[in-house]
């Protein structure tokens, strides 16, 4: 009112003032209306949206063959939580109607099957590809959705969890042999170089140039496996490797060490995947419904360490066949043997309730909750015997809890209950109970996964590998610090070969071998360098460093490590491993039996094959090296004495002072050593 | 302040002359076979000797290479720097070994010889650093021109191909020809030089290092000579032959042939028997499997009765099970009915054709039941 007053009082002062004023109160009022406008127009486009977007779910009803509508009707009766059979049917169904054209039908026919299905991720798979082809961008979700079912129940998360597991070690384990065997050929020259010398001067024949071959021969004729092989390897390389490729080689060794300490003796993922382990069984009621092969599959399972686990899945399937006293009978044996078990209360529970005991049921849950106040079966079903006691208030905040505390994710895993009106949820078991099931199993397996696919390759256990490959690495560094200083085998400056102190000519301020030094012999100062020059050219360009060049292209990343990109080239060499693992065992080396289609999938193999092609152009693109290396060489009536010392002692690459350099490898310009300058 | 680049995308003649135009002083590294700075101050050439690399020290090499000084000279030259720490330009001076005047002209001919072989270069990567800063303690005898020196590098770039067509080998042998009224042409002072060297028959390439001049002095002295009749070529070289230096060697061994290659034979055959036979026999492949599944007692813990597949054929078996029994209870959902054989599931698209092939040699035996409701899977 003063406001208004005042308001009033400043109009009559000045009309302009009030006219302005008047303007800009009409302004306000119009932006009000409209982020009204908007609002209501949001709000509508919004509604709109939400309600025109399918909310409501798939029924049976959409089920168009009567024969699986039965089959599905069925499952559903023995209390199945998620109907795989049918989504399996459904999908082959869909996939001959996209076959025959009708795509927005065979899409349908998709979301149903993937709405049947907890853990069958084909239709989430399929319809992002349909959805990619026709370029919406809902691929991505059906995507994630696909990945999300192939990681959501414990069988599928184990069998990912296990297969990765075998697919990295194995990886790791190929990568480190063929880096090794990569750093055999680059190093090939300089471990052959003093065997070489010392045989060719007391045998004739077989020509020393084969020696290494011999040994090799010798070597794999003894079939000693890859084991042994690489032990062997790591012993011979680590004397000559640079410290780069050491680095790599220590990494290597420390992740394989690793594996083989802490995986390689664990088998907890085993009885995931094993398809008829007690933790595989006692799974089932997860998945299934009541059948009596199921039950049957449980009952034979008389290990007393088990009884508790056993009891309470027998009791869940009698529960969902509704025999309720047998159910009650198990679930009662079940937690009076292990009273922590909260899925055994909850289940109890539903009896009481289906018996219209409400007070009972409702302490069932309320003992499940005191185990895990987390549990979202429980709150759901306390909140529905709430409404039946006519609690609301309370039956209210047990239903938000159950919300809060994922009850949505379990519909997800549960999605047979969506076609279903069930008042009450059921539990069966939880993945940790079900991992902790499997830890128990698995330590009754001595043997190790890994020993088993790969045993018969490396002839050694997998499991000693922890403390061989650091033992290798050892020896290899007693031997380099035992081996006597003749054995120091290095390059010649000019055409790279190996010398040693032995055979190395390293009068005129460079260290050459002996076909360097013979050409040299006699020359005059001038003519050193061209001569040189010319051998380098010969010998290098045209012969060494093509025939090591195409040893190193055998395996992708080869030309990596002998252009010293070695991470890169480890890393090229870990992929290619991988894409070949996958090519040989067409994906995954465990396979879900359930949902194997063809033993066959072309496009699986064209993307491992284009993995493998991308990295072996990658590898084939790295340039050759022409090994160009500039040094510095006197004519010898010029050459400084360095007071009787030798210089290939000092450092390899020696630099003598007040001389030409000179860039070797332009060998088309090259026209003596003083005309090189002009 | 610096700027750089690729002699593709700027030539360096370019860049001289920016630096001449623009009188800048600092320090232009060129980087390609060999990395040279060179020096500038107000936009003249100052010096081509880097401070920083003593190793590579572009006047020592000319000093060498053309004869100024011999070997045991500068290695005493070389024992009184190491001793003094003095740059090579003081001593030579402080020893009497060059006058100062002589030492200039020597600086300049080396500047203009590295020049020139810069110049040269096709491809190289040049950053000039700007600074006065980067003078200290450069010695220098003389500021050269960049143009001049750019006119005169062009010029020996041009000229000296066909003087080498004159001149192709370095094995030629030069003397020269004495006048009998010992009356001269007028001589240029290289050409007076070089001609009073020659008095003795000599080789291009010794005449080049004790030449004291750089070579395309030397060269151009030499033409200078023979158009003025002073010079005879006492005798053309023969052309080298490129002889294949990598040519297949004869390699003649001195040591046995008989005995090693039977041990080597000996040797291999060895090798074969024990991977045959010994170790085999001893550490069969897949050995430390085999002897779990020997002795199983001594491996599984417990007395209680496992459920868990004993090796991994045992899972991949129980898998294929699992993979029919899939198969069946599809085949029951679409039909209402069990299959009569398994071979129908194959047939119809349930299974791969190699799983059926596969549970049949697992042993796997299905019977079906009257009324095709239920069925038997069992393993022999």
């Amino acid at each position: 009112m003063i406001i208004a007053e005042k308001t009033t009082r400043q109009c009559t002062k000045t009309d302009v003032y009030c006219k302005n004023r008047e303007k800009g109160l009409e302004k306000t009022v119009s932006y009000r209306n409209t982020i009204k406008f908007g609002l209501i127009i949001t709000l509508c486009l919004g509604l709109s949206i939400a309600f025109c977007t399918s909310a409501t779910g798939n029924s049976i009803d959409d089920i168009t063959n009567s024969k699986i509508k039965s089959y599905t009707n069925n499952a559903l009766h023995l209390g199945a939580p998620a109907l795989n059979t049918s989504s399996r049917l459904i999908y082959r169904d869909a996939i001959e109607t996209i076959k025959g054209g009708n795509w927005k039908e065979g899409k349908k026919k998709l979301l149903l099957a993937r709405d049947l299905s907890s853990d069958y991720s084909a239709p989430s798979y399929t319809l992002a590809r349909i959805e990619l082809m026709h370029a919406h961008p809902d691929f991505i979700i059906y995507f994630l959705e696909g990945l999300n079912k192939d990681t959501m129940s414990f069988y599928k998360r184990n069998l990912l969890l296990i297969n990765i597991e075998i697919t990295l070690i194995i990886a790791l384990g190929i990568t480190l042999f063929v880096y090794l065997v990569l750093l055999l050929i680059k190093y090939s020259s300089k471990f052959n170089h003093k065997p070489m010398e010392i045989y060719s001067k007391k045998i004739a024949f077989p020509p020393p140039k084969y020696l290494g071959l011999m040994i090799i021969t010798g070597l794999l004729f003894m079939r000693l496996g890859l084991a042994i092989y690489a032990l062997l390897l790591i012993i011979i390389v680590w004397s000559y490797i640079s410290r780069k490729e050491k680095t790599v080689l220590l990494i290597l060794v420390i992740l394989l060490s690793f594996s083989s300490f802490f995986i390689g003796k664990r088998n907890n993922l085993v009885p995931g995947i094993d398809e008829y382990s007690i933790t595989r069984r006692l799974s089932l009621i997860n998945e299934k419904g009541a059948d009596k092969k199921t039950i049957q599959l449980i009952k034979e399972i008389d290990s007393p360490e088990f009884r508790a686990e056993r009891n309470f899945a027998l009791g869940t399937l009698m529960y969902k066949r509704d025999e309720l006293e047998t159910a009650k009978e198990y679930l009662r044996r079940s937690v009076s043997e292990k009273n922590d078990l909260e899925s055994a209360y909850i289940n109890l529970g539903n009896i009481y309730f289906k018996e219209g005991y409400f007070d009972k049921a409702l302490a069932g849950y309320r003992n499940a909750s005191s185990i895990d106040s987390t549990n979202a079966v429980a709150q759901y079903n306390i909140g529905q015997t709430c409404i039946k006691k006519m609690r609301f208030r309370l039956s209210s905040s047990a239903l938000t809890k159950a919300g809060e505390f994922g009850i949505e994710r379990y519909k997800k895993e549960n999605p047979a209950i969506t076609f279903g009106n069930n008042e009450i949820l059921d539990s069966g078991f939880r993945k940790s109970d079900l991992r902790r099931i499997a830890a128990r199993e698995a330590k009754n397996r001595k043997l190790v996964l890994i020993d088993e696919i790969i045993g018969d390759w490396i002839f050694l256990p997998f499991s000693y590998m922890w403390f061989l490959l650091p033992i290798s690495i050892l020896i290899g560094g007693i031997i380099k610090r035992l081996l006597p200083k003749e054995w120091n085998v290095f390059n010649c400056d000019n055409c790279d070969n190996p010398v040693c102190p032995n055979c190395v000519d390293s009068e005129h301020g460079i260290n050459l071998c002996k076909d360097c030094s013979e050409i040299i012999k006699g020359l005059s100062s001038v003519k050193v360098t061209e001569a040189l020059l010319r051998r380098r050219r010969q010998k290098i360009t045209k012969k060494t460093t093509s025939s090591e060049w195409k040893k190193m292209l055998f395996f992708p990343g080869g030309t990596h490590i002998y252009t010293k990109k070695t991470f890169s080239g480890v890393l090229i060499i870990f992929i290619s491993s991988i894409a070949i693992l996958s090519l040989v065992w067409n994906g995954f080396y465990f396979k879900d039996p359930r949902y194997e289609f063809t033993s066959f999938s072309l496009w699986k193999m064209i993307l491992y094959l284009t993995i493998l092609v991308i990295e072996v152009v990658i590898s084939t693109r790295v340039s050759n090296p022409r090994k160009n290396k500039s040094y510095n060489i006197l004519p010898q009536e010029t050459h400084i004495e360095q007071s009787g010392e030798k210089s290939w002692y000092k450092t390899e690459n020696h630099k003598s002072p007040g001389v030409k350099n000179i860039e070797a490898g332009k060998d088309e310009n090259f026209s003596g050593v003083f005309m090189d300058t002009l | 302040m610096a700027f750089e680049g690729d002699v593709k995308d700027f030539g360096l003649s370019e860049i001289f002359q920016l630096i001449s135009v623009q009188q800048k002083s600092g320090m232009l590294l060129v980087n390609c076979e060999k990395k040279i700075a060179i020096f500038f101050h107000d936009g003249m050439i100052v010096s081509t000797r880097d401070r920083r690399d003593r190793t590579r020290d572009p006047l020592k090499d000319y000093l060498l290479r053309y004869g100024f000084l011999n070997r045991s000279e500068m290695n005493n030259l070389q024992q009184i720097q190491i001793e003094t720490k003095l740059d090579l330009t003081e001593i030579m001076l402080s020893e009497k070994y060059y006058s100062e005047d002589e030492l200039k002209t020597i600086f300049t001919d080396q500047i203009y010889e590295t020049i020139q072989e810069i110049l040269s270069w096709p491809k190289s990567h040049y950053k000039f650093i700007s600074g006065n800063k980067l003078l200290q303690g450069v010695k220098n005898f003389s500021s050269i021109r960049v143009d001049a020196v750019l006119m005169e590098s062009m010029r020996r770039i041009d000229e000296f191909p066909r003087l080498k067509t004159t001149f192709p080998s370095l094995e030629m042998m030069f003397k020269n020809i004495a006048k009998q009224d010992n009356k001269l042409p007028e001589l240029t002072r290289n050409e007076d030089f070089i001609y009073e060297l020659l008095e003795e028959e000599m080789k291009l390439s010794e005449l080049i290092s004790k030449g004291k001049m750089a070579s395309f002095n030397i060269y151009e002295a030499l033409k200078g000579l023979l158009e003025k009749e002073l010079l005879q070529i006492a005798r053309e070289s023969i052309p080298e032959i490129e002889t294949p230096l990598h040519k297949e060697k004869n390699e003649i061994y001195s040591g046995k042939r008989v005995l090693p290659t039977f041990a080597t034979l000996l040797t291999l055959l060895a090798c074969l028997f024990i991977g045959e036979f010994a170790i085999p026999s001893v550490l069969a492949p897949g050995w430390p499997l085999h002897s779990v599944q020997a002795n199983p007692n001594r491996y599984i813990a417990s007395t209680t009765k496992t459920y868990l597949a004993g090796n991994l054929e045992e899972i991949k078996t129980r898998q294929l099970e699992k993979k029919v029994r899939s198969a069946l209870s599809e085949y029951m959902a679409e039909r209402k009915s069990y299959p009569l054989t398994l071979e129908i599931l194959s047939i119809r698209g349930f299974i791969p054709e190699e799983t059926c092939t596969r549970a049949n040699q697992a042993g796997f035996k299905y019977k079906l039941d009257k009324n095709s409701q239920s069925y038997l899977l069992n393993r022999e």
